[in-house]
């Protein structure tokens, strides 16, 4: 007879199996890796451009410029593009970040090399044509004014302004007349001077076979740069505004918070462990925010924290719609929560069960060719690669409830928090 | 290709197994056919409600998600109008937990006052978050019932208002439990790092002493043939734009109509090459987002236009943009290449959509659903076939006015 009161065993996580890439310099500067696996069918390729939002004098100028590459080059119109894109079934996305954008293209193998000479073509000859720009800013208006009637979406920024200050490129604060006064000639001088004129990085996945590199070497290695990879120009971080703020919206059946501080980046040493504590307090689905919040309470849907690590920073924010008429209730049970991680060592079966679950998020995200292709893209932006996951596997299963204890104290403190509420 | 194996229960457990050796995990997922459409009249939002009380313990397992976090998995359901869905991801060497996790839930539910009640408030936040309290997030609430008069279609997931989630009571919950959570109305399928033979063994020793429950198979009252064209008129709290939503009739997931359809969709809307991109959010530009999709419902199910009006355009000579499109579409031959376009698109979408474990799970349950697990391997076919008539022909009696159901969502 079967005891299903007796639990299978459970077996221990593997180490992330982590697949090298093959790298390849061309002559002008080009960087190449390769993630190849012949059994797929697919392929991917990322072409990683130093030319985010921080290198652009305004707002909105680095997200149109890289928008443009696909309305029309010197010998074919944006729709001319499209039908090549469509045609050979290859999806396309264009992803604008702060130091780094990208251009990322997934397609069946048989069609990689006219996907590939199409986007070099793109990269080389964008010719910004003024009719499709007008377009692209009107319907990139029209989102901006949507979202800026969604609660969570104001809490966010009015978090960031107090983070970072108000023209901060962290604080993402671009407004629909930011977007209105996006010109062609500064859209053109941001493409030659940052897009055309530095080498990128590409990163090849899936099926990728010699013939096809070598007519990625011999595309991409054509180009010449003049311009190198530049410095980042300064933006001065102005200190954090502590504090309570209320924004009244429209929309107040419920209350979005954001409670929250600078947090912590890849290389601090603490950043480990404040991962851990994170995880605990509101990174998954068992967290302490979600156990009383939602589970005990019934204040809202879902509560959730994250250290985001920004190029030059990194912040730490607790996230929640809650029902409007206990917002103030739902912060006081949030700082409470903060208050018990500061006072009490966590306790070794709810550690452990984090750990665990934070080393298998580890594998889920590590886990497939095209997977390790994105993660290798992310760590790169900050000099690090793949092998990054093997230390902080490491460095997550070595936390102890006093270090836990120790790193609450010094990185949660409350009189440092900025706390949110819309709505 | 997916290849997979199937094998039914003594119960009636559908079990269906692909195996993987390309990941280190397992998706093991679980499919109960039941959702919005087996709910009550005035206990709409029930089957959903149910999902969240799903994950308040078991008879041997009062803690279910710490027992995923602790073998290193992760986990989550959603509902819809024909089924509930759950899953979990996880290390394939404890595949165990999982299959353990699930039977017991299948077997036994602790279902609880205190948990009913704190459940009922945390979907009514869901409701206010994703339906409410967000710019047009009511459309669906709107929409069906204008679209559907008799069938259960006409209710929304979430429920018809907050209200009729507070009704639920215990022993409506418990009846629903009996009713629809038993092998044989429910299919397990298990995609990843694990051979099906023992797959198979470790979910005989689980799940195959679960008694069955003798589910007999609902019939729905079918949708009226619709006969005049529906409007509604909605306004919205200072909103940036108008927007407009048409609905019309199609026919089931399983049924050659919808892959028609599905490609109608793509001509329409699919891609910067897409009619819609091309003539109303570039040339005309009377739109600045436009969309069209099918519904894919295991009963006849709904053809969606919709789109945010740019400023500056009335909402009329919006429509009559739309409308124009949709007939354009259908009274002339398609060229040749434009259909290759969607098709290869599609193509290419099958081939992507294959890599995942998680999606071959999710897919080969739901193929079962539908009562054909081997269309998986079928659909791409079903596509390539499609020709320039067949989509003149389903169009011309689709986008009639009098299948219409269209819905104005003024900006104030």
């Amino acid at each position: 007879m079967l005891d299903r009161n007796i639990p299978p065993a459970l077996n221990p996580l593997p180490q992330a199996s982590l697949i090298a890439p093959v790298e390849r310099s061309l002559a002008n500067g080009t960087r190449i890796y390769v993630f190849k696996d012949n059994q797929q069918e697919v392929f991917k390729m990322d072409i990683l451009f130093r030319a985010g939002r921080e290198y652009a004098s305004r707002p909105f100028i680095a997200d149109t410029a890289l928008n443009m590459l696909n309305e029309g080059t010197f010998s074919r119109t944006g729709r001319e593009i499209a039908e090549i894109f469509d045609f050979h079934g290859a999806y396309m996305g264009l992803y604008t970040g702060f130091v780094q954008s990208s251009l990322s293209v997934v397609s069946l193998y048989k069609h990689a090399g006219t996907i590939a000479g199409l986007i070099a073509e793109m990269i080389a000859e964008s010719r910004i044509p003024e009719e499709e720009m007008k377009i692209f800013l009107k319907n990139r208006k029209q989102e901006l004014l949507l979202k800026l009637e969604k609660n969570n979406f104001i809490a966010h920024r009015e978090f960031g302004k107090k983070l970072y200050g108000p023209t901060h490129p962290y604080a993402n604060n671009t407004t629909p007349e930011d977007i209105e006064r996006v010109n062609g000639k500064d859209v053109a001088d941001f493409y030659t001077s940052h897009i055309r004129s530095k080498a990128p990085t590409l990163l090849l996945s899936g099926r990728i076979e010699e013939d096809f590199l070598r007519r990625i070497e011999e595309i991409f290695g054509s180009f010449s740069y003049c311009a190198p990879t530049g410095e980042l120009p300064e933006f001065p971080e102005i200190p954090s505004v502590p504090g309570r703020y209320a924004t009244e919206t429209k929309n107040s059946m419920q209350t979005s918070l954001r409670i929250g501080k600078k947090g912590l980046s890849l290389t601090h040493p603490d950043y480990p462990g404040f991962i851990v504590l994170n995880t605990l307090i509101g990174g998954y689905f068992g967290s302490r925010l979600m156990s009383n919040i939602r589970e005990e309470k019934g204040y809202t849907y879902g509560i959730h924290s994250a250290n985001i690590v920004l190029p030059q920073s990194a912040y730490w924010v607790i996230m929640s719609d809650v029902n409007s008429e206990y917002k103030d209730r739902a912060v006081e049970e949030v700082l409470k929560e903060i208050d018990i991680l500061r006072k009490e060592p966590v306790g070794e079966r709810e550690l452990e069960m984090v750990k665990t679950y934070m080393h298998g998020e580890i594998l889920r995200e590590t886990d497939g060719i095209f997977a390790q292709s994105d993660t290798f893209a992310e760590k790169l932006a900050f000099g690090l690669d793949n092998r990054y996951f093997e230390g902080i596997i490491r460095d997550i299963h070595a936390q102890t409830p006093e270090m836990l204890l120790s790193i609450a104290q010094r990185h949660l403190n409350p009189e440092e928090f900025i706390i949110i509420t819309a709505g | 290709m997916v290849k997979y194996e199937r094998i039914c229960l003594p119960n009636g457990l559908a079990c269906i197994y692909n195996e993987d050796f390309s990941t280190p995990f397992v998706a093991v997922n679980i499919l109960y056919k039941a959702g919005a459409k087996n709910e009550t009249e005035g206990h709409t939002g029930f089957a959903h409600l149910f999902e969240h009380l799903m994950f308040g313990g078991s008879e041997n397992i009062p803690d279910y998600d710490a027992r995923v976090q602790a073998a290193g998995g992760e986990n989550n359901a959603f509902t819809t109008n024909d089924y509930t869905n759950y899953y979990i991801i996880l290390p394939a060497s404890n595949l165990e937990t999982a299959l353990w996790l699930e039977s017991d839930r299948m077997a036994k539910l602790v279902l609880s006052e205190k948990a009913l009640r704190i459940q009922k408030d945390v979907v009514v936040e869901e409701f206010k978050q994703r339906y409410l309290n967000t710019p047009y997030g009511d459309i669906w609430l709107k929409l069906r019932p204008l679209a559907y008069k008799k069938h259960p279609y006409r209710r929304p997931t979430i429920g018809c208002s907050v209200e009729e989630i507070r009704n639920a009571s215990l022993s409506d919950v418990k009846e629903f439990y009996s009713r629809y959570y038993a092998p044989d109305n429910a299919i397990l399928s298990i995609s990843g790092n694990i051979k099906a033979g023992k797959a198979h063994r470790l979910v005989e020793k689980w799940f195959g002493d679960i008694p069955a429950a003798g589910y007999k198979k609902e019939i729905f009252p079918a949708e009226p043939e619709q006969k005049e064209a529906r409007r509604l008129l909605t306004h919205g709290k200072d909103l940036p734009a108008d927007a407009i939503y048409k609905a019309f009739h199609m026919d089931k997931r399983i049924s050659d109509e919808f892959y028609i359809c599905d490609l109608i969709s793509d001509l329409l809307s699919n891609g910067n090459s897409s009619r819609f991109y091309n003539r109303l959010i570039k040339g005309k530009a009377s739109f600045s987002s436009i969309d069209a999709y099918v519904t894919g419902d295991t009963d006849p199910g709904l053809f969606i236009v919709s789109g945010k009006i740019s400023p500056g355009i009335s909402p009329e000579e919006a429509e009559k943009d739309m409308e124009n499109e949709l007939h354009a579409l259908v009274s002339g031959k398609i060229p040749e290449k434009e259909i290759r376009k969607v098709i290869n698109k599609t193509e290419s979408k099958i081939a992507c959509s294959s890599v995942s474990y998680r999606n071959k799970a999710s897919e080969l349950a739901f193929f079962e659903m539908l009562g054909d697990v081997a269309l998986i391997n079928r659909e791409y076919e079903k596509y390539e076939n499609i020709s320039s008539e067949d989509i003149v022909r389903t169009g011309c009696k689709l986008f009639e006015p009098e299948n219409s159901s269209t819905l104005i969502y003024l900006k104030s």
